[in-house]
């Protein structure tokens, strides 16, 4: 048992991808055995992610993991700290969440025994490509577990909708894009220090923290980062692949595919380069407008759509600009809101592509005009819309609330009242475009075009998409309610220790 | 016309390399963001790649050194060239041999849908019947 | 005509762009490349460090005397694990992308297995007797590739273009079955698989993941320990030539099956 526990950074990752590399196999004797075993994988990874991070708690340091058993420099290693744990139960959660809730939708294509194990196959890859993402400590690992990341991305979106082979393409250009920037920054970094683990590459920079290359190779990140994320002007694959994705896979990519990039750009930010150094100073100063930018331009953008998705995937780009704002700030308190903001911001955007995803199960509605009085009909989808939304927006009880407050905090104690004044006006703007959506529901008159989907069971969509629905909600309002005990036990001492130390 | 050479010889071998990888990887994006026609802006996606495969391969090179393979007795570190970069680029070209067998299928499927694979005809700016 | 003019236009705009980025670029960059390690020498940070562990304690670590397979397959193996997924990967996304929900192309693939195009029967005898020749060469990579240039990789791209070959000779299908591109996928399923479990079984011997000195394997003294990482790299680069081979035959049908020779 013992044993067993010593190998959980790593098993996290090997269940998912044994029962991915095995579907193929496993579907050629029947269908549901592989989507089964993309459940189960998954499932497994996600009872062993929160073992970790009640281990990582216990224990209050982080774990090492020496891959192949050689020592840091030398071979890869996995860290698992209280924040990148926390991100990893994150991830395989809503993977889990996910790859239950995509199993009606492939029963519509019975047509084709393949396309249900590829998708399983593809779906199970793109998890396991974020877990990888989320808990490598080497810099050049990362590079690979963001191609794979990537691939995973093009299929999903690719299968999707008409124009999903477009947007696909245009994404898989922008997206290598990002990863050569990335490598190029990685290897200005190897060129100077001769190493690629990130706390070694750390240690071995401290005393060449101006050097030209690092400025270049910051720039680097940057891009990479940034287009992975999509940051503002960086954002121009983000509306089309995140509309067009194949419906069920959507929450995933949309909901945490561009958290993970953001997540890695705070490891790179925070612990290998010296905040303290100039340099950084003026690329905090950089990002922070990029993020200001961002945060308008997405509330703003999102009022002028009539389909639903669109106006998810804007409200996105304002989203990410939040948690930009966070790193930018830059302090106990703006950190903590940026993570807090990558948890819930992740729940939430799920729930609402969950909820975008049973409307197309259900009556094909794809345009916000379409909604009228489905509430009546679909009062759990309903549900789950107006919860995610209210915390979208910032209302106290839900966890979107906690997480602008923070970044709010962090911005009046580093006096940058521009932040607050953004953060106050797109929630404004967050408010006007939910509401129209709202309005739409509750009062417009129905006339809901798409043909009725029956439906077996009680409710009105299949369980399998009930389930991920509640876990949402359930979600948003524990986050919201026990935001400090996360921050005290889980956040704390990682934020304080190791991003700010 | 041998001073030259010469000068262009230490030139290169100084940092005049980098310029040059640097240059490829201009070039790539610049023909991925201006070139209308999808293949040519996934061929210019490889040349980018080509190019950082390139700059990671340059600084791995050692003066007087020999493939990184032990032939009878152990030399010194000295006499391999740099292991490293060459393990991590085979990584990278095998990456971005992946990539492009995705896109070549995505345009497959693209000529399939809209005939055409140029984005003025698929965008509709050419004045065509595509929406 | 005037279209024509026109992009000629484009054209030349384009070139003189081009050539402003160029310059544009060499400046930028040039200042920044005297900061980078000149090339070739020996005392970098790039050549120094972890590079010179790898070639002094390579072949006594690891019994591979090819010191890029040391580092690929085993110091730093998990990166080669997921190289191998990218590969699968790639190859289930193409024929996801690609596989029609009504394969009207069938007809059109069968009729070309039956009409001879290229009928000319010197080349197909001299294929005939390349083909096991390219096979036997392709195993002969995989096993060298610890000892000198070689590897999983290009055994598995041999192998399939074994394979290759025999598809493109008309009427002669009687050494190489054909595989159909879901059976190829799971091929290369398993063969990922391999690799993993390769990975998995020192977890069982008390080691940790892609551990290959735990495997357990023959006795554990310390001088065999170097056999046993010799090998987990053979074990590994044969789940690496299948899954490869399986992803290009996979491709390969894939797109076939598409071609149309209509035109």
């Amino acid at each position: 048992m013992s044993n067993f526990l010593n190998h959980l950074p790593v098993l996290v990752i090997i269940f998912p991808l044994a029962a991915t590399l095995l579907c193929p196999l496993l579907g050629h004797f029947s269908r549901d055995f592989s989507k089964r075993a993309v459940i189960f994988g998954l499932f497994l990874s996600m009872v062993c992610a929160f073992i970790q991070l009640i281990q990582v708690i216990k224990n209050g340091e982080p774990i090492h993991y020496f891959i192949g058993g050689w020592m840091p420099p030398i071979g890869i290693e996995f860290v698992i700290d209280g924040l990148n744990g926390l991100i990893i139960v994150l991830v395989s959660t809503i993977s889990w969440m996910t790859s239950l809730f995509s199993s009606p939708f492939e029963l519509l294509e019975r047509g084709n025994e393949l396309r249900s194990v590829g998708y399983y196959t593809i779906l199970c890859f793109l998890a396991v490509g974020l877990l990888g993402m989320s808990s490598t400590g080497d810099a050049f690992n990362l590079y690979v577990f963001m191609e794979i990341t990537a691939l995973s991305g093009y299929g999903l979106i690719a299968i999707g909708e008409e124009k999903g082979p477009i947007a696909a393409f245009r994404y898989l250009m922008t997206g290598t894009i990002g990863a050569s920037m990335y490598l190029l920054g990685v290897g200005f970094l190897y060129a100077l220090t001769g190493t690629l683990n990130m706390a070694d590459l750390a240690v071995r920079l401290a005393d060449s923290h101006d050097s030209p290359l690092i400025i270049a190779s910051i720039a680097c990140l940057i891009i990479g980062f940034g287009i992975k994320m999509a940051l503002f002007p960086l954002h121009g694959w983000q509306p089309a692949a995140h509309s067009y994705a194949h419906p069920a896979a959507d929450p995933m990519i949309a909901g945490i595919m561009i958290k993970i990039p953001a997540y890695a750009m705070l490891r790179f930010f925070f612990c290998i380069f010296d905040k303290s150094s100039p340099i950084i100073e003026t690329f905090f100063t950089a990002i922070s407008i990029m993020a200001i930018c961002g945060i308008l331009y997405g509330s703003l953008k999102a009022l002028r759509y009539d389909t639903y998705n669109k106006i998810l995937a804007f409200s996105s780009i304002g989203q990410v600009g939040y948690i930009a704002m966070g790193f930018a700030i830059g302090n106990f308190y703006g950190l903590i809101g940026a993570v807090l903001h990558i948890v819930s911001h992740a729940f939430m955007k799920v729930g609402l592509f969950y909820t975008s995803a049973a409307l197309k199960y259900k009556y094909d509605i794809h345009k916000i005009s379409e909604l009228g009085q489905v509430y009546r009909k679909m009062p759990v989808t309903s549900l789950t819309m107006v919860v995610c939304a209210l915390s979208m927006v910032g209302l106290p009880p839900f966890a979107g609330f906690f997480s602008k407050w923070y970044l709010a905090l962090g911005a009046i104690e580093k006096g940058q009242y521009i932040f607050v004044a953004v953060l106050i006006v797109s929630s404004l703007l967050g408010v006007i475009y939910f509401f129209r959506i709202f309005e739409n529901m509750f009062m417009g008159e129905f006339n809901a075009i798409g043909t009725d989907n029956p439906v077996k069971g009680k409710f009105e969509v299949p369980w399998q998409l009930i389930i991920p629905m509640c876990m949402v909600i359930v979600a948003i309002v524990a986050l919201g309610l026990f935001n400090s005990f996360i921050i005290n036990k889980v956040l704390k001492v990682t934020v304080l220790e190791v991003f700010l130390g | 016309m041998n001073n030259f050479l010469i000068i262009l010889e230490n030139f290169l071998a100084e940092s005049g390399i980098y310029v040059l990888t640097f240059i490829l990887m201009a070039l790539g994006i610049f023909g991925m963001i201006v070139s209308g026609n999808y293949m040519k802006k996934l061929m210019c996606m490889n040349i980018l790649q080509v190019s950082i495969i390139f700059f990671f391969l340059t600084f791995g090179q050692k003066n007087g050194a020999t493939l990184p393979v032990v032939l009878e007795h152990l030399l010194g570190a000295e006499s391999y060239i740099n292991p490293l970069p060459h393990a991590l680029m085979l990584t990278a070209i095998v990456v971005s041999l992946g990539t492009t067998g995705v896109g070549l299928a995505l345009l497959m499927k693209i000529k399939d849908i809209y005939g055409t694979i140029e984005e003025d005809e698929i965008t509709g700016k050419g004045g065509s019947k595509n929406e | 005509m005037e279209k024509h003019l026109h992009r000629r236009k484009q054209r030349k705009k384009r070139i003189i762009a081009m050539i402003i980025l160029i310059i544009a670029v060499a400046a930028s960059t040039f200042e920044l490349a005297t900061f980078l390690p000149t090339i070739g020498e020996l005392n970098t940070p790039a050549n120094s460090y972890i590079s010179e562990y790898y070639i002094e304690n390579a072949v006594e670590d690891t019994h591979s005397y090819n010191i890029v397979t040391a580092v690929l397959a085993d110091y730093r193996g998990f990166d080669t694990l997921f190289e191998t997924c990218v590969m699968f990967l790639s190859g289930i996304t193409a024929m996801m992308v690609l596989s029609t929900k009504d394969k009207v192309s069938k007809s059109i693939e069968k009729k070309s297995d039956d009409v001879n195009i290229f009928e000319s029967d010197i080349m197909d005898n001299a294929f005939r007797i390349i083909i096991p020749i390219i096979m036997i060469y392709g195993i002969y990579v995989l096993a060298h590739g610890e000892i000198s240039l070689g590897g999983g990789f290009q055994a598995g791209a041999l192998l399939a273009s074994a394979y290759l070959l025999d598809k493109i000779i008309p009427g002669f299908r009687t050494v190489l079955d054909r595989i159909t591109e879901e059976f190829a996928l799971v091929v290369a399923g398993v063969g990922s698989f391999i690799y993993l479990s390769t990975g998995l079984l020192p977890m069982f011997n008390g080691g940790n993941f892609l551990e290959y000195g735990k495997l357990p394997f023959g006795s554990k003294s310390i001088e065999t320990v170097g056999y046993l990482h010799s090998t987990g790299i053979l074990l590994i680069e044969v789940g690496v030539t299948i899954c490869v081979a399986g992803v290009i035959i996979a491709i390969l049908e894939v797109v076939l099956e598409r071609t149309s020779f209509d035109e």
